[in-house]
């Protein structure tokens, strides 16, 4: 127990008796005291001694932001024996930024998801998947060229999410953690060296094309960052071994796919626009818990690495984008299989303009097969245990 | 033959309330709500067609009706259910028209328990009710919350977020519909 509060300072330890009360029922976050020194020195004594005691019925586990009232957060609601989970609720915290709504009556030829919520930075698998489902509606496909810049930035992603998943899961491992973090920035150079600006924010392929003398220098960064991969050991992760199981059979029900999935031995054949072909486990690596997620991660993304070299060496000539078309009334939907997991974007168009625009990551099915996987997990492995399954909450965005 | 084939010839007391249609690479199915739990138990459990995966569920909203004679021609509100099948690589997505007034369809989390929150999501943001859910509570905004801003006239701007030091309440103050216990 001491672990996950020296690791994770944000834990929020809530009034006890307030939660067995009126348990769900927000309070005020102007009332909320971040950490309660009394509560968490209660806390670890009660766990310690391997007693259930009122204060240890509840934990309030809240990964950023700490105040449960801001948007952006996920929360898991956990019972526990002794030092042991006995259930868990999984929830999101509260998410809405009308990203859906604002999209609704936007011409269909310049919709930019990440302009909706004012960020800086392209979040790349749900704008590719928007432009497949145009595409879907326009009965069009994009150019080959284009085609595959866009299984370079699925890769990318793949590499770049699997070095956040491990850094935020190496809580013991402080070594691997600053290799993985000081490696992202690496892998953060090759994306932005692809999908600079609004690259992807069109439909029938790219918006602008990756000149020659960025192709060299993207092939100039790349064995850095594959070496950098090859060096990241998990033998300092080895207790994960066996920790956090997911059944293949809840993880099938939930609709998990990606690397979840596959690390438990389900087959990863969801149907999509764009795939993101990830490895086929080894030996002894579809276990379904938390290292074998780990191991399916960093296979993955080697793998992917692999390819965005081939690839840029082998870059088809030609045009990134389709000429001009029409894209009809109706709808649509696309899915792109990230990394961590299917991205589906569906679209209804009327007149040149959205009607409705629906994004739905990965993270939702995730999150629903969460709670079996921290049955009976040790509270100190829970930290490590969720992290392990990559959530990325930005994702849930609405 | 196609999924849409397959529900007529195994379902044949339904074949004349179920149109359907290709788009696309897509079969898409139009089911009356009162079918719907028939028809997506099929495409779930028979052998040929296997949509062992929900993709997602979600609700097209036209807007509410227009004066006489300026009106939309169909429903408010369009159920939009989209299924894979891992074994057989197809897609087929089911369509639902809702009533105006009172939007609801049988939940599909006994289903597919990964219907959880999405279901959640449709409540929260378009007052849209699965029936039966376990657990019917706002997901992406604060218990207490006010309305359902993805409806399309939901006024825009207009902040969700219940006051500070009260319970929220008003109109469509229900953060839980009934005590989330359907």
């Amino acid at each position: 127990m001491r672990s996950i509060l020296e690791h994770l300072p944000h834990v929020l330890l809530p009034d006890p008796a307030r939660e067995s009360d009126d348990p769900g029922v927000p309070r005020d976050p102007l009332e909320d005291d971040l950490v309660r020194p009394a509560a968490e020195e209660d806390l670890a004594r009660s766990a310690a001694r391997g007693r259930r005691s009122p204060l240890a019925r509840h934990v309030l586990h809240v990964v950023e932001p700490v105040d449960g009232a801001l948007p952006l957060c996920a929360r898991a609601r956990l019972s526990v024996e002794g030092v042991r989970v006995t259930d868990a609720h999984f929830d999101t915290g509260f998410l809405h930024q009308g990203l859906e709504r604002r999209a609704v009556g936007l011409a269909v030829d310049d919709v930019a998801v990440w302009r909706l919520v004012g960020r800086a930075e392209p979040p790349p698998l749900p704008q590719l998947a928007l432009s497949l489902a145009l595409e879907r509606l326009a009965g069009v496909t994009a150019p080959e060229r284009a085609r595959a810049l866009r299984g370079v930035v699925v890769d990318l992603v793949a590499v770049q999410e699997a070095l956040y998943v491990l850094g935020d899961t190496a809580l013991r491992a402080p070594r691997l953690r600053r290799a993985a973090r000081a490696l992202v920035h690496d892998v953060d150079a090759l994306l932005q060296g692809v999908v600079e600006g609004d690259t992807l924010a069109a439909t029938g392929g790219l918006r602008r094309d990756l000149h020659a003398d960025e192709r060299t220098a993207l092939l100039r960064l790349l064995p850095a960052a594959e070496r950098g991969l090859a060096r990241l050991e998990l033998a300092e992760l080895a207790d994960l071994a066996g920790v956090g199981l997911l059944p293949c059979a809840i993880a099938r029900s939930a609709g998990v796919d990606g690397f979840v999935g596959r690390a438990g031995g389900l087959a990863d054949d969801t149907p999509c626009d764009q795939a993101f072909e990830g490895s086929a486990p080894g030996e002894g690596q579809a276990t379904g818990c938390a290292h074998a997620r780990l191991r399916t991660r960093l296979a993955d993304a080697a793998l992917a690495l692999q390819r965005v070299a081939t690839t840029l060496r082998e870059l088809p000539d030609g045009p990134v984008r389709r000429a001009e078309f029409t894209i009809p009334a109706g709808i649509a939907h696309a899915v792109v299989r990230g990394p961590s997991g299917s991205w589906s974007v569906l679209v209804a168009v009327e007149q040149g303009r959205l009607q409705r625009l629906r994004l739905r990551p990965p993270e939702v099915a995730t999150i629903a097969a969460l709670p079996r996987a921290l049955d009976g997990v040790a509270l100190d492995d829970v930290a490590a245990v969720v992290a392990s399954f990559g959530l990325r909450m930005t994702a849930l965005d609405r | 033959m196609s999924v849409p084939s397959l529900v007529h010839a195994r379902l044949p007391a339904l074949r004349a309330v179920l149109p359907a249609r290709h788009s696309g690479d897509v079969d898409v199915l139009q089911v009356p709500v009162p079918h719907l739990r028939t028809v997506l138990s099929f495409l779930r459990d028979d052998a040929d067609v296997a949509c062992d995966h929900l993709v997602d569920i979600t609700v097209v909203d036209h807007g509410p009706a227009a004066p006489a004679g300026a009106g939309r021609a169909g429903p408010r509100f369009l159920l939009v259910i989209l299924l894979s099948s891992r074994s057989h690589g197809t897609r087929v997505r089911v369509e639902s028209a809702l009533d105006d007034a009172e939007p609801t369809y049988p939940t599909l989390t006994t289903l597919w328990p990964g219907a959880l929150l999405a279901e959640r999501e449709l409540w929260d943001l378009f007052g849209v009710v699965a029936d039966g859910h376990p657990s019917l509570r706002r997901v992406v905004l604060p218990e207490g919350a006010t309305g359902h801003p993805g409806r399309v006239n939901d006024a825009p701007g207009r902040s969700p977020w219940p006051p500070r030091g009260g319970s929220g309440g008003g109109a469509h103050g229900d953060g839980a519909r009934d005590g989330g216990s359907r």
